[in-house]
């Protein structure tokens, strides 16, 4: 798949350069916005990313015009600023995600995907990341790196919570409220019962409890590796 | 004592109250001098002509209209001294006649005319007139009584100058005090200023004389606010700057680990992935730092203290995992829900870095205990760590800035703790750190002050 980078500085741009083509990414790389402007009304890039500190013509006005030309093209942007007027700016115009330096580049390959998956609007039944603890919510599968296995009504249901925003911390009250309906009687070790019984199924850290707070699904659990 | 803030360092040498007396009241007191000297002088001589001219019509009147031998009303010690005259009369041989006092002897009569003679222990002014038959008729007035009108005279020309000395020190330390006041007010608006809002003074009740004073100081402040702006955007445009060439180092080290898949240098690279990971969080807090130090961008409201330990654990919970760190709320149950008035950033801004630093110092397998609890009306919370503690000789020291404990392993970069301090402080809460007396490890306590 092919990528334009927008990058003017030398050796960050030559850095992801031969990390994006190593990883199997054809890179183009430019490294003014003029350039850039150009290289996304020619080519067909799968996923473009821009850099906002750029030399005559800023990230943001490359964003900018992009958009009112009404190219779809997926678009992540890499800055250096965090202020948070500047990331609801580049939100604003049309960007599908940001990031901040320095980023880990298994974290900028998790977001490049996600963001063509999400353009490509493929209906995106699967929540997860690739490669780490998934769950399919059409056929109410887990999905441990892509081997799927059934879930019972109350394992998918505490699996669901936990995921629906990975890393979030639920206390037992939450959870409680998400598996088991109204009136129905909850005995005191139901919940640590299922979350022993998800524990054996998926890896001893897939669930991980936080005292005096709750239980939470890292984002990249692995998950089977215990 | 807040006034006594305005005083400190400066010893008291000046009082515009004091400086003003001590030059006014000598002043008035020598213009009360001068203008006794001056009435006493012409009082003399008015006193002389005008007791001098009665002395001649009654010499001349007696002698002129044969007034009795023997003057019928006798005189006395007491009213001698109040001014009353003596008369004499001689016969033409010189024999004394009469005398209306007999405590003035009669001696030789003498000269027609005015004279000052001393006689009876006294001095007198005398007339001397010559009679009908060739009598002489001499009288008397003491001289002290004649002074002393005088000197009565001046003292009472010098009076209201005394008198006004003490209404124009009242008046003057009226006057002072007002002044005084007004300055006061001036330094305590000016004691107020912090660097997070800097505010020119108002020169509304500011007296004349130290506007000059106030708009100059004004003036230093606008460019004190400057120049912390120029700061804090220096700072903040520096840590910018120095993302870039990290994330390219990271990415080329990166590249590098590929590169050297299972070869010898793992160890060295894990070594200098460890050294930008110490660059990037030293980057990152002096954000955070020059961030805090501008002007906070919410107004400060009440704040559910549980709900941000709560978001503060979850936002440091992925790295206490990584570290392999228990880290955990332990709050009282049954308390009412504790708030504080402040704003939520900086409330997070203190937690995070505390427990943040508790993390990062506490060794794999280590425990971090963050105790939320009420002692009295006192809101507390304890970060408790299961790391090295902080050795006695330094626990003062920590709070300076890049301030790094001698010998500490973890990738600090010695600002955490200045900015969890300012912060707290901001929200009304005092940060204390103590060793673990049960164990190793470090209790950072905030608590409320109010």
């Amino acid at each position: 798949m092919r990528v334009l980078l927008v990058e003017d500085d030398e050796m960050l741009g030559q850095g992801l350069h031969e990390a994006l083509s190593r990883k199997g990414w054809s890179v183009d790389w430019v490294k003014e916005g003029a350039l850039a402007l150009s290289a996304i009304a020619d080519g067909d890039y799968a996923c473009v990313l821009l850099d906002l500190g750029l030399p005559g013509m800023d990230g943001i006005e490359v964003l900018r015009r992009v958009r009112q030309g009404g190219n779809k093209t997926p678009l992540l942007v890499l800055t250096a600023r965090d202020a948070l007027d500047q990331r609801i700016d580049g939100l604003d115009l049309g960007a599908d995600d940001y990031l901040v330096k320095p980023y880990a580049l298994s974290e900028l390959l998790a977001r490049m995907r996600a963001v063509i998956r999400r353009r490509d609007g493929a209906a995106q039944s699967v929540i997860g990341e690739d490669g780490a603890l998934q769950l399919d919510l059409g056929t109410r599968e887990v999905l441990i790196q892509g081997v799927r296995s059934q879930l019972s009504a109350r394992e998918f249901a505490l699996l669901h919570a936990l995921m629906e925003r990975s890393g979030t911390i639920l206390s037992r009250e939450q959870l409680e409220n998400r598996i088991y309906g109204w009136g129905e009687e909850v005995g005191p070790n139901a919940l640590d019962v299922l979350i022993h019984g998800m524990r054996r199924k998926l890896g001893a850290q897939a669930i991980r409890n936080v005292r005096g707070l709750g239980w939470r699904v890292e984002p990249r659990s692995a998950g089977g590796s215990a | 004592m807040k006034e006594g803030r305005l005083h400190a360092g400066v010893p008291r040498t000046f009082s515009i109250w004091r400086r003003l007396l001590w030059w006014l009241v000598p002043t008035f007191l020598a213009v009360a001098v001068v203008t006794a000297a001056l009435s006493y002088g012409t009082f003399t001589h008015m006193v002389a002509d005008f007791l001098d001219g009665q002395m001649v019509q009654l010499g001349d009147s007696i002698a002129r209209y044969g007034q009795p031998t023997a003057p019928s009303a006798q005189v006395d010690d007491g009213a001698i001294a109040k001014g009353d005259y003596v008369v004499q009369v001689f016969e033409p041989d010189g024999r004394p006649v009469a005398t209306s006092w007999s405590g003035l002897p009669p001696g030789q009569p003498l000269r027609p005319g005015l004279h000052d003679v001393r006689a009876g222990g006294r001095a007198w002014r005398v007339y001397v007139a010559a009679g009908a038959g060739g009598r002489t008729i001499q009288v008397f007035q003491s001289s002290d009584f004649r002074s002393g009108l005088a000197v009565e005279r001046a003292g009472m020309a010098a009076v209201p100058v005394l008198v006004l000395v003490p209404l124009l020190m009242l008046v003057m330390l009226g006057v002072a005090r007002g002044i005084s006041r007004s300055l006061r007010a001036i330094g305590q608006q000016a004691a107020r200023q912090d660097a997070h809002s800097i505010e020119e003074l108002p020169l509304a009740h500011v007296p004349d004389e130290i506007r000059p004073l106030v708009a100059s100081f004004n003036d230093l402040l606008g460019r004190l606010r400057d120049s912390f702006v120029a700061q804090r955007r220096f700072v903040q445009d520096a840590a910018h700057e120095l993302r870039t060439p990290i994330a390219a180092v990271r990415v080329q080290l990166e590249n590098l680990r590929d590169e050297l898949a299972g070869s010898a240098g793992n160890r060295q690279l894990a070594q200098l992935e460890a050294g930008l990971q110490r660059a990037q969080r030293l980057v990152d807090q002096l954000l955070r730092m020059s961030r805090q130090e501008a002007a906070p961008t919410e107004p400060p409201g009440p704040v559910d203290v549980e709900a941000q330990v709560r978001d503060s654990i979850h936002g440091l919970i992925a790295l206490a995992d990584r570290r392999q760190v228990d880290l955990g709320l332990v709050a009282q149950e049954g308390d009412e829900a504790a708030t504080l008035h402040c704003t939520p950033a900086d409330l997070r801004s203190a937690l995070d870095n505390l427990i943040e630093n508790a993390v990062r110092y506490t060794p794999e397998g280590g425990v971090v205990d963050v105790h939320l609890k009420r002692e009295d009306a006192r809101v507390v919370v304890e970060v408790v760590d299961t790391g090295p503690g902080i050795p006695p000789q330094y626990l003062a020291r920590v709070f300076d800035r890049f301030y790094r404990v001698p010998g500490s392993q973890a990738e600090g970069s010695g600002l955490g703790l200045p900015i969890a301090q300012a912060a707290a402080r901001r929200c009304g809460l005092r940060l204390s750190l103590r060793n673990r007396g049960d164990r190793s490890g470090l209790a950072a306590r905030l608590e409320s002050t109010e």
